[in-house]
């Protein structure tokens, strides 16, 4: 299952194309800032509009090409719209089922009470609409479209017409949604937050074109790109559980950068998959890992990039056992220990997230 | 207290609102859809041409029906082949005017509906796999069914006031075209003025239900959406 898409949008008043090929299984976020064209595309791509002179391909079908144009609800994308959009006239469940009614024979998927559970939608269920808050109203209208067993997922923004406390709540569910849907999720956002946490690819796009596409991570902590030279620049590692250190309440997260201890968190088994957040400003350098310190994570890297930040910082790009890292020092620093690419030093981290 | 003659009119009236309305309901339904959604540069010509009968004197509506209708002109010898009567003078004809009549008042209420409701519903269930079709009634329908009851109740109302229009073509022939307005006319013509009292007063009080039920109607749709 892959999806391919070269979309004109001359229509939307920009001059240049959109041109991706092959988004996967997983999670792919769509990133740019407002007005870039974001979500022109994934209407074009569910088939809500039509481009002229543009393509479409999901696996070996054309969605759209030349003149051929399949209308959307032949296309079984799912859609999450930046509000609910859910029927005002049906309650809870009845807006699942008018999804699981249509969906296609022989489709295979997560069971509608699957689904409800894993939206924790449960007390819901018989609520007309109407009297849902917005963060439950996004987890039913996440669920209706799981309910209709779609073979791709676009979502449009679809936390951001939340308060900070329901998206906070809402995220641990949304990220349970990406890993259990078994099938390419496009999700368009503005937010490096929600891409650090949610993406496994990345999009950027600027005046309705893509400037860069490739592995989440990568892009996050690429310095040419824009987004390293955010303020809250991170990269992003994937981990395992490996161990709780009850004596201490500490867990020990195996990462392809090696160990790193985290806060214990009770909810989390040994085995579990986890992604660690380590933002620019948490980490610094050191030249020896004797350095005694009360920093607890110290990993050996090798520079690969060293990018002037203003008159006083530097970003600078390490390679620790191939995974990307990045650290925001002083450019005082940089020069006190003679920081060049291709040395190998010790990155302190003095602050982990878990996403 | 309301004479045989007078209780054969009032049913002409209610069998001819009710035809009239449900005429109108399976015309003005997909018009409306199609005014509220296109994108077309000259839908206000359209949108013109459907508003006219609420400024027209009816009278002349009425005159050019009756020229329409005289079986001299082309629609009136059509129907005249195909049926052997004419439409002048008939309770057809007067199923037409009134659904001309009373066009405006069906259609404004499901177009302003219909532009309200959007197109995001219909996108949401075209996601979900619901053919155009499907989601019309499944989704815009029972969305809809506020400006349904309005639209429903305006053309039946007006329908019972109607009289220029049916002086012109539908004359008074009783238990055919004689509707109550007209027969209003003759008694008060004849000094008739206590049959004509009975009669206005029955349309008096089925207007004013009439119209309290729309307004509590769309009250209850400005509170549900509130």
């Amino acid at each position: 299952m892959s999806l391919s898409a070269d979309i004109n949008l001359a229509q939307r008043g920009f001059a240049q194309r959109f041109v991706v090929d092959e988004i996967h299984q997983g999670v792919t976020a769509l990133f740019g800032p407002s007005g870039c064209g974001k979500t022109s595309v994934l209407r074009a791509i569910a088939g809500l509009d039509r481009h002229h002179d543009s393509r479409v391909q999901f696996s070996s079908q054309w969605w759209q090409r030349d003149s051929a144009f399949t209308p959307a609800h032949l296309r079984r994308v799912g859609y999450v719209f930046q509000e609910a959009s859910l029927f005002e006239h049906l309650t809870v469940v009845e807006n699942l089922s008018y999804a699981s009614k249509r969906r296609q024979e022989n489709s295979s998927g997560l069971e509608s009470a699957e689904i409800i559970d894993l939206l924790g939608i449960e007390t819901l269920l018989e609520q007309p609409c109407a009297t849902l808050s917005g963060g439950q109203r996004q987890r039913v209208a996440i669920a209706r479209t799981l309910c209709a067993r779609p073979k791709l997922m676009l979502m449009d923004e679809p936390l951001s017409a939340l308060d900070n406390d329901a998206k906070r709540r809402i995220f641990p569910t949304l990220q349970l949604v990406c890993q259990q849907a078994n099938m390419p999720i496009l999700y368009v956002t503005h937010s490096l937050d929600e891409v650090a946490r949610l993406a496994d690819y990345l999009i950027v796009m600027k005046q309705g074109a893509v400037t860069d596409v490739g592995s989440a991570n990568e892009l996050l902590t690429n310095l040419m790109s824009p987004l390293s030279q955010q303020a809250n620049a991170a990269a992003v590692l994937s981990g395992v559980v490996a161990e709780h250190d009850d004596a201490f309440s500490l867990m020990r997260i195996s990462t392809d950068a090696g160990d790193i201890l985290v806060h214990q968190d009770a909810s989390l088994a040994v085995g579990d998959a986890i992604k660690l957040k380590l933002s620019a400003n948490d980490i610094s350098i050191a030249l020896n890992a004797e350095h005694a310190s009360s920093i607890l994570n110290s990993l050996p890297s090798k520079i690969t990039d060293i990018h002037q930040e203003g008159e006083s910082q530097v970003l600078v790009k390490l390679n620790a056992n191939g995974a990307p890292l990045l650290a925001r020092i002083t450019r005082k620093s940089c020069h006190k220990l003679g920081l060049h690419i291709g040395q190998t030093v010790f990155v302190q981290i003095k602050s982990v997230a878990i996403l | 207290m309301i004479a045989h003659a007078d209780l054969i009119a009032l049913a002409t009236t209610l069998k001819l609102a009710s035809i009239s309305t449900l005429v109108l309901l399976l015309l003005c339904t997909p018009v409306a859809w199609w005014l509220a959604n296109t994108r077309w540069r000259y839908k206000h010509i359209i949108e013109a041409i459907v508003a006219l009968p609420l400024v027209l004197p009816p009278t002349v509506l009425g005159f050019y029906l009756l020229l329409w209708f005289s079986p001299q002109s082309a629609v009136g010898s059509f129907y005249q082949q195909l049926t052997g009567s004419t439409l002048a003078f008939s309770f057809t004809g007067l199923v037409i005017g009134s659904v001309i009549y009373s066009l405006p008042f069906v259609l404004q209420p499901l177009q302003n509906t219909f532009s309200a409701i959007g197109r995001r519903p219909l996108e949401a269930a075209a996601t979900l796999g619901a053919s155009p079709l499907d989601s019309f009634f499944s989704v815009v329908v029972p969305l809809a069914k506020p400006g349904f009851i309005t639209a429903s109740a305006l053309g039946f109302a007006h329908t019972l006031g109607e009289f220029g229009v049916v002086l012109m073509i539908g004359g008074n022939i009783p238990g055919e075209t004689r509707v109550a307005s007209i027969a209003i006319y003759d008694h008060v013509e004849s000094l008739q003025y206590a049959n004509a009292h009975s009669l206005a007063l029955v349309l008096l009080g089925v207007s004013f239900l009439l119209l309290v039920f729309v307004y509590a109607n769309n009250r209850s749709v400005l509170v549900s959406k509130a």
